[in-house]
């Protein structure tokens, strides 16, 4: 939990994990990888 | 291309005649032969019948599905990221593993507290849960974590004496809490009673609140491996007329003669014990949580199975209505026991897909302002990024995981090791590492420390549990934060 930055449970939140199939994506609701953190990247880039 | 294998596989004890040209369709020899022995599922089935329908040999084995899901976890990846911290201070001196917090309090009241995120969800009648149970019962009480006695336990003792129809002393049952709650330290942990039809019919539940202590009690619908209710193999023609007796399904029929003469001559050696499937209704449901409340207990909890998403949206609505402790839901997997071998495989909603609906229904009920139980997720977890990844995938609601395949097998491997040292014949593959409890066992130094004067009757079957579980906060190749 280290790596994620999680020091206690209650910190555990769906975004933790991201699925690497668009099939398990759509299943379970989880963020598809290449998807993610589209608004932070843009952010990130135009800083 | 087929997700599972047919007719041929190591849980039955089968194989093909022609292995490498099988029918994918069928799992049949691409050439079935007259003359062949019959070393399939279908040719062993027109000697031995039924029996082929188990994992075996039944008693010293669990078993789980070798189905290939189409998903399953490792569809999702953990993401780690290289900035900042949640929970503790952002410093790179202190936001370090050994202070991960990996506690938790779970109930309607949070008055059920767990040094990890676990809970051994139900080991009833079996043998092999019968024979494994102190290393089980030990080992879960000095982790912290909950342990549930599963369905049948009274119903199976010899020893019990049932009175107008209802268990009034049960040494096994009493047993099984003792082991426990000896073990049990400064609060953590729960031991829980599960009841099925035939324990309800008993009354159980009763006799183990009213006299053996016990605070936490568990509905018990069903479970992953299988749709339908506990079954076990009896060895003994007195044990078959004794469940019998005690108002179980026993087949054959150990009264009818003709069975008895078969027995006798030896054309089988074993009975099986069937339980009762369950006619749930909303009415019923809420009547029993009452009476047990009535009874005692201090928590409710549900144990449901993979059924359909309208039976697991019963159980979600009425753990919410009933304001249960907590709501246990296993995914088609596999179990500790006796399951049909392809109901193992070919029934129920699979892991990944049942925590998805049950993270939607679970959402539902908090969107509406509904009281929202807590949640254990069970069903084929046993690795750390499982356990996350379960968890995960319910936050914030999934709170613990379930597991019994995991700890079952280091409490089984402790036992032989154990064994084989007392016997001085420790294998090759360990006496690399010693031939005494102290060298093989690396957890022994640390369980000698915290319990002293007690460690010696600490069975080795019981030193799964720091390496398990409590090292995974502390220790240096934790199981939760590698």
């Amino acid at each position: 939990m280290t790596g994620n930055r999680k020091f206690a449970l209650k910190y555990i939140e769906r975004s933790d994990i991201t699925a690497i199939t668009k099939e398990a994506a759509e299943v379970s609701g989880i963020d598809y990888v290449m998807d993610l953190d589209k608004d932070e990247v843009e952010n990130i880039m135009n800083s | 291309m087929s997700l599972t294998k047919v007719n041929a596989t190591a849980a039955t004890l089968t194989k093909n005649r022609t292995e490498g040209s099988i029918s994918s369709i069928s799992g049949m020899c691409v050439t079935c032969v007259d003359g062949c022995i019959g070393m399939c599922e279908i040719g062993k089935s027109a000697y031995r019948g039924t029996e082929v329908i188990y994992p075996q040999p039944f008693g010293i084995i669990t078993a789980a599905s070798e189905k290939d899901y189409p998903i399953d976890l490792s569809h999702f990846n953990i993401l780690g990221t290289a900035v900042g911290a949640h929970g503790i201070e952002a410093d790179s001196n202190v936001a370090i593993f050994p202070n991960v917090d990996l506690e938790v309090r779970i109930g309607k009241k949070k008055d059920i507290k767990l040094r990890l995120p676990f809970i051994i969800p139900g080991l009833g009648s079996t043998a092999v849960a019968k024979s494994n149970w102190d290393g089980l019962a030990i080992g879960a009480a000095m982790s912290g974590i909950p342990l549930t006695i599963g369905e049948n336990v009274c119903g199976m003792d010899p020893q019990s004496t049932i009175e107008d129809g209802k268990v009034v002393d049960s040494p096994e049952l009493a047993s099984r809490i003792k082991m426990y709650r000896d073990w049990q330290t400064d609060g953590y942990g729960d031991i829980i009673l599960q009841a099925n039809v035939e324990d309800t019919v008993l009354g159980v539940q009763e006799y183990g609140l009213e006299k053996l202590g016990v605070e936490t009690v568990e509905l018990k619908w069903g479970q992953g491996a299988k749709n339908i209710g506990g079954e076990v193999k009896l060895n003994s023609l007195e044990r078959a007329k004794l469940l019998k007796s005690r108002g179980y399904v026993v087949l054959p029929d150990p009264t009818d003669p003709d069975v008895v003469d078969a027995y006798n001559a030896g054309s089988f050696h074993e009975f099986e014990r069937h339980s009762r499937v369950g006619m749930v209704t909303e009415e019923g449901f809420m009547k029993r949580v009452e009476e047990l409340r009535n009874a005692g207990a201090k928590h409710v909890f549900l144990k449901t199975g993979a059924y359909r998403p309208a039976d697991l949206a019963r159980a979600v609505k009425y753990a919410s209505k009933a304001e249960l402790d907590l709501l246990t839901v296993d995914g088609a997997g596999g179990g500790t026991g006796m399951s049909p071998w392809r109901m193992m495989n070919e029934w129920g909603i699979p892991q990944v897909e049942i925590y998805s609906l049950l993270y939607r229904y679970i959402k539902k009920l908090e969107d509406r302002g509904e009281f929202v139980p807590d949640v254990a997720v069970a069903g084929g977890l046993t690795m750390e990024d499982h356990i996350y990844k379960a968890l995960a995938l319910g936050a914030p609601y999934f709170k613990i995981a379930g597991m019994a395949r995991g700890p079952l097998a280091a409490a089984m491997v402790g036992k032989t090791i154990g064994r084989k040292i007392n016997e001085g014949k420790v294998p090759v593959y360990i006496s690399r590492f010693g031939n005494k409890v102290d060298e093989i066992f690396i957890t022994a130094p640390q369980l000698k420390k915290t319990y002293k004067g007690r460690f010696g009757d600490i069975p080795p079957r019981s030193y799964w549990s720091i390496y398990i579980f409590p090292e995974a906060c502390t220790g240096p190749a934790p199981a939760y934060d590698r």
